[in-house]
């Protein structure tokens, strides 16, 4: 596929070894002195968990441009239907995951075929009023859900230590990763951000906008959904409040931090994000609404201040590094001239 | 505003026509009260999808902390309220519209604060994703307004059981309560003051000017920048309005704002992002849905049907009800 209009920088999906180092560091960060007291463990699997669902939402967010304002629906969905599955037929929670996923794929493209006729805000905001919707049919479907009361679900493990669930977590972080960055290089990855860059020229080049806008959406929630179901086995407790928009407004800063469309950025970010408003919240209790407040000015202040992210930092960073190697060596021109010789030169 | 006026004929009657039927129905079947509560939460949400509309059409902004406004608005008239009841009772009737006016106040004080000391600096800071920015920047606003709500005067609910003695007036077989009838028209005359004020007054056309073209208001000698911090405070301060006026229905909490804000968010939607006339027709739509549902399957229903059905009319009008005044704007 040639896609000459796509920002060469961003095209390239980032490195997956530059997350090695960070994976190993999560690897052993439990079992080292200061972070092995539970309620430590017990903030890492959020982060972790954060974390994945952060680069669940970039994929969509930055790549089809649309920033999925009912993310948390989709969380529920798949932690409501894992969970009903688990109760209702006695599947093991570990298979009863996938029918989360299941779950989220399929409401995503239900979703996706409606939302997705919108462009951009528009798209996002629909999802929204969908999540509204979605939320409360899990409010009033008292039979199946339990109401606002909330269900009770079984857990992953037994015993008293996080730590299983921490290398549960983990794990899906790393297959999340691992699938939307290979997911990203494919004819689906170069196609979404095409779109989101330029609709009008991807289709002009030859891309059904609206095959790929929703294969890529239903992909990203169906992600929302496996985790949301690892969500319900680890709180093992779960309510229609799950689907507040309070997760996503997480999510949403998370890949802001980490800097939107970079997938890499937002696995830093949600960590960020899970620490910063779990210890707020513990160090406030007596002053409850201090987190809110702090948390929001640090949202505030990175928007004012720095509304690129952490992945345009590292990548201006890189690209003023190229400049100065390009400045000292003789042959600077010759980048250039291949891309031309690549590409359909003019005959004249 | 013309081009809106022409347009009118075909597919505006037509709701028109089509509201008034529904209306006509299920009061016939469930009594006048529907129409009543139409026309109360309609003109409140036709006023708050206003200032969300305004400040969208002349900033390019998706303002979510419009709810936080709400709940400045409820929380700065019952403190206010509160407080003149005890101490100056000799006021009266009086009372409740100063509650009202410092609501107003206070709302616009916070939204041209807003302005000066973010949207400002962001705005020379970078073009680049300014919607998707600024979007994540009102959210911030919000969860700060809400967690200073939480912080200073907590968690629990803070209410009145209304604001005006007066009996109710029996209309039809319904009784409509004093504050019903002021929320009604408070709600108008702050709309038509801003629809007479944009179209009339020389700052009015200068917020229109910049609402269609920023550079070319800009080259024909407009302060930008004290339109853009007069839009947020006006837009703020409608919102803060609204809250104030439905106290006695929306008791105040730090959460009290996300009901009308996802309200708001849908009326804005189903009237064209930046349409700020069709706001008021939308409002009324959304509040029809929300009566409708409410009194026909229990309020429990009312989010599932109101936002299904939303989407449902965007799928056949993906243009919203009423079309685009101001086009282009919102697929950047």
């Amino acid at each position: 596929m040639k896609l000459a209009f796509l920002d060469q920088h961003s095209t390239g999906a980032p490195p997956r070894w530059a997350l090695l180092p960070l994976v190993g560091i999560l690897a052993v960060l439990p079992l080292i002195p200061p972070f092995n007291q539970p309620y430590i463990v017990t903030w890492l699997v959020y982060c972790v968990w954060l974390a994945a669902a952060a680069v669940a939402f970039d994929f969509s967010a930055g790549y089809i441009n649309v920033a999925n304002l009912g993310f948390a629906a989709f969380v529920g969905s798949g932690g409501y239907a894992a969970a009903i599955v688990s109760i209702r037929t006695g599947l093991s929670p570990w298979l009863a995951m996938f029918v989360g996923m299941a779950m989220g794929g399929l409401l995503g493209i239900g979703c996706g075929v409606v939302t997705l006729r919108f462009r951009g805000i528009y798209a996002a905001l629909t999802s929204w009023f969908l999540s509204l919707a979605i939320m409360g049919l899990a409010t009033n479907l008292t039979d199946l859900t339990g109401g606002s009361v909330g269900l009770s679900t079984p857990t992953l493990f037994f015993g008293i230590s996080n730590l299983p669930y921490y290398y549960t977590a983990l794990a899906m972080l790393a297959v999340t990763f691992v699938v939307l960055t290979t997911l990203a290089r494919t004819r689906i990855g170069l196609a979404s951000r095409a779109i989101g860059q330029n609709l009008e020229a991807a289709r002009a080049s030859g891309i059904r906008p609206a095959r790929y806008r929703v294969t890529n959406y239903a992909i990203s929630c169906a992600f929302a959904g496996w985790l949301g179901a690892f969500y319900a086995y680890y709180f093992g407790v779960l309510t229609p409040n799950v689907m507040s928009i309070t997760i996503t407004v997480q999510v949403l800063v998370a890949v802001m931090i980490g800097g939107l469309g970079s997938l890499w950025g937002p696995v830093v970010g949600g960590i960020v994000v899970a620490i910063l408003s779990q210890s707020l919240q513990s160090t406030f209790q007596e002053l409850p609404g201090m987190n809110n407040i702090l948390f929001g000015l640090l949202l505030i202040l990175i928007t004012v201040v720095y509304p690129g992210g952490l992945a345009k930092a590292v990548h201006d960073l890189v690209a003023a590094r190229r400049s100065r190697q390009a400045d000292r060596a003789t042959g600077a021109q010759e980048p250039e001239a291949e891309l031309v010789a690549g590409g359909k030169a003019p005959s004249q | 505003m013309s081009d809106t006026l022409r347009r009118i004929p075909a597919v505006n009657l037509a709701i028109a026509v089509g509201v008034f039927a529904v209306l006509a129905v299920a009061s016939y079947y469930r009594g006048s009260f529907i129409v009543v509560g139409t026309l109360v939460t309609g003109s409140t949400w036709a006023l708050m999808a206003v200032g969300l509309s305004l400040v969208f059409g002349v900033m390019n902004v998706l303002n979510f902390a419009q709810g936080a406004f709400f709940m400045v608005g409820t929380l700065t008239s019952f403190l206010t309220y509160g407080w003149l009841a005890s101490s100056l009772p000799v006021l009266g009737v009086l009372n409740p519209l100063l509650a009202l006016a410092l609501a107003a106040v206070v709302g616009f004080l916070l939204g041209a604060l807003a302005d000066v000391t973010l949207f400002r600096v962001l705005r020379r800071r970078s073009d680049k994703r300014w919607m998707m920015n600024t979007f994540v920047l009102t959210m911030g606003m919000s969860v700060v307004l809400v967690g200073l709500h939480q912080l200073i005067w907590g968690p629990n609910t803070k209410g009145i059981g209304h604001y005006w003695s007066q009996p109710p007036i029996d209309f039809l077989d319904t009784r409509i309560t004093w504050d019903q009838t002021t929320t009604v028209l408070i709600s108008l005359i702050a709309i038509a003051l801003l629809g007479i004020g944009l179209k009339v007054t020389r700052l009015g056309r200068a917020v229109r000017a910049v609402a269609q073209d920023e550079r070319g208001a800009q080259l024909a000698g407009i302060d930008i920048s004290r339109i853009h911090m007069l839009t947020l405070g006006v837009g703020s301060a409608v919102a803060s309005l609204a809250g104030a006026a439905l106290l006695y229905q929306f008791p105040s909490t730090p959460t009290v704002g996300d009901e009308p804000l996802a309200i708001a968010f849908t009326v804005v939607i189903l009237a064209g992002l930046g349409n700020v006339a069709g706001a008021i027709g939308a409002g009324f739509v959304v509040a029809l849905l929300q009566t409708l549902s409410d009194s026909f399957l229990g309020a429990t229903w009312q989010s599932v049907v109101t936002f299904a059905l939303i989407v449902l009319i965007l799928i056949v009008r993906p243009q919203g009800l009423f079309g685009r005044q101001i086009r282009g704007v919102w697929e950047q």
